[in-house]
């Protein structure tokens, strides 16, 4: 299989602490591909890295290389901007826009970008929705306020909203984690269909989910990348030693 | 044991007996506060309405020696020349506010902040002084227009720095979600953030408004006064604050008596701006809060 992303030599660092050590990966086109580690191993921060979203915390300060393709999204022709519409985020906790409507809140990054107005933006919505897997809920009432919704299905209005520009990559940052069992299996449900048209990345503490949802696996361990590989082998026969220890509980 | 378990009951009334005080302490401090507060309003209210009539709002002053008449002019001058602040003021104000909350992480924006702070605790006086030599000096004569920016000046600072604040309560996910979605900084910043923070940047609109429709002296010698109905803006006009100031001090007790009204007048309008813009915004709180 093709790689999508890659970074090489990846390092974010926080002031003087550095969170994100050097890392090499890669992110397989059409799968899904789960991060997980204990809390402050840095999954975030690379997850994050992956479409500049360091940009705008002053003291970030990221250095390596981030392909997308063969470009590095770091580089001075490729906008941030550009580069968000190719890849997209959902966010840890559901953050719809609270002014705006089911509706708007699909169709406000289309109407900026210009990429369809009128009917189209209606089958954007219609689309997006369906593909979220939303749709049978809110398509009475898509002028009502997003806020409206439960936690659930806010995070896949949210899904939708980050379908809606195509993008080719979808980076989840524990999409689930601030949601019930049911949404959660929801959201799992999702992703599993999602992986046909998106790359995703995903990160998770959730060992279970990542085992459930995930093609490759990559384990974090205090800002370096220890394992990666086939969920499979990760989790049923672990290289290394510290990856063994994390997933069968004795630390984490 | 058996002392701790007496001494308990005793300690846990002494906490309750301070707890009991501090709360009460609380309560006299408020009544401190907001006794005067009502008994202004009181009084304003009380008097102000006996000398109310239709008269006062539709016709133009008699000498004092006759009595009668009324403030239609000052009220309309107030209505200009606040109006003139405030339509200078907001894009100002809000926009600086905006600059210094979404910009403002540099020695640029942190000296306008300072500077806001203290422009905001001006001397109104000055305001009109800097009013007087920018433009009556320049223009020869009294204006409403120079009251107008006398009042702009006493305005920008307030909303400037209620707005930055009211940005700043938006929390950073929100700016995430429209960011990680390829929308730009600035459409982010008018479509997401602000919208998201109107009803608080109302709010300092709404106090700024309320503070400078009742200055009197930045327009002393800017707007100055009138007698007639205000010709244009580039010409002197009475105002609702500098007519209750000229009343106040005459000697003719029926003029004391307009003054009253006059107050009760200004007074009213304030508190019906507020509530109007506070009607306004509650429909959009709602929905936000999910219809």
């Amino acid at each position: 299989m093709a790689e999508k992303m890659s970074t090489r030599g990846l390092r974010v660092s926080f002031g003087k602490t550095e969170a994100v050590k050097g890392v090499d990966m890669e992110i397989q086109a059409g799968a899904v591909t789960a991060i997980i580690g204990p809390s402050g191993c840095g999954k975030t921060t690379y997850l994050r890295s992956l479409n500049r979203m360091h940009d705008y915390t002053r003291i970030a300060k990221v250095t390596g290389e981030v392909f997308l393709g063969d470009r590095n999204i770091y580089d001075e022709n490729l906008s941030p901007v550009e580069l968000r519409t190719r890849v997209g985020m959902v966010f840890q906790r559901p953050n719809p826009f609270p002014t705006m409507s089911i509706r708007d809140n699909i169709t406000f990054a289309p109407k900026r970008h210009g990429l369809a107005r009128g009917r189209e933006l209606e089958e954007i919505v219609e689309r997006t929705l369906v593909q979220s897997a939303l749709w049978d809920e809110v398509k009475d009432r898509l002028d009502d306020p997003a806020t409206g919704l439960s936690g659930g299905q806010q995070q896949r209005l949210c899904i939708a909203r980050a379908l809606a520009v195509r993008p080719e990559v979808l980076l989840m940052d524990e999409p689930a984690s601030a949601l019930d069992p049911s949404a959660t299996q929801r959201i799992e449900d999702l992703i599993y269909e999602l992986k046909k048209d998106y790359t995703i990345a995903i990160v998770t503490h959730n060992m279970q989910q990542a085992a459930r949802v995930s093609d490759y696996t990559a384990f974090f361990y205090m800002g370096n990348l220890v394992e990666f590989g086939k969920t499979d082998t990760l989790f049923t026969n672990p290289k290394e030693e510290q990856t063994e220890a994390y997933i069968t509980g004795r630390f984490g | 044991m058996s002392s701790r378990v007496e001494q308990a009951p005793l300690r846990l009334r002494v906490r309750l007996a301070r707890d009991r005080l501090l709360v009460g302490l609380c309560v006299v401090a408020l009544a401190l506060a907001i006794i005067p507060l009502i008994w202004v309003l009181w009084e304003v209210v009380a008097v102000g309405t006996s000398h109310l009539s239709v008269e006062f709002f539709t016709t133009l002053p008699e000498p004092p020696t006759r009595g009668g008449g009324g403030w239609a002019h000052a009220m309309v001058g107030s209505a200009v020349v606040v109006g003139i602040a405030v339509a200078m003021g907001i894009p100002v104000g809000v926009g600086t506010g905006i600059y210094m909350s979404e910009y403002g992480n540099n020695p640029l924006g942190r000296t306008t902040r300072f500077l806001c702070e203290v422009m905001a605790g001006l001397p109104s006086i000055v305001a009109g002084i800097v009013a007087y030599g920018l433009i009556v000096v320049t223009m020869g004569r009294f204006s409403a227009f120079a009251g107008g920016v006398a009042l702009a000046v006493l305005f920008v600072p307030i909303v400037a720095i209620t707005t930055q604040e009211a940005l700043q309560m938006i929390p950073r996910h929100q700016r995430e979600a429209s960011l990680a979605l390829g929308v730009a900084e600035a459409p982010t910043t008018l479509r997401v953030i602000l919208p998201a923070a109107m009803g608080n940047v109302l709010t300092g609109i709404m106090i700024a408004t309320a503070r400078v429709a009742g200055e009197t002296a930045p327009l002393l010698f800017t707007a100055f006064n009138s007698r007639y109905w205000m010709e244009g803006i580039d010409q002197p006009t009475a105002t609702i604050p500098v007519n209750i100031y000229a009343y106040a001090i005459s000697p003719f007790e029926h003029w004391h008596a307009q003054a009253w009204a006059g107050a009760l007048v200004l007074v009213a309008a304030v508190l019906l701006l507020n509530v109007a813009a506070r009607t306004l915004w509650a429909r959009r709180a709602r929905f936000m809060a999910g219809g």
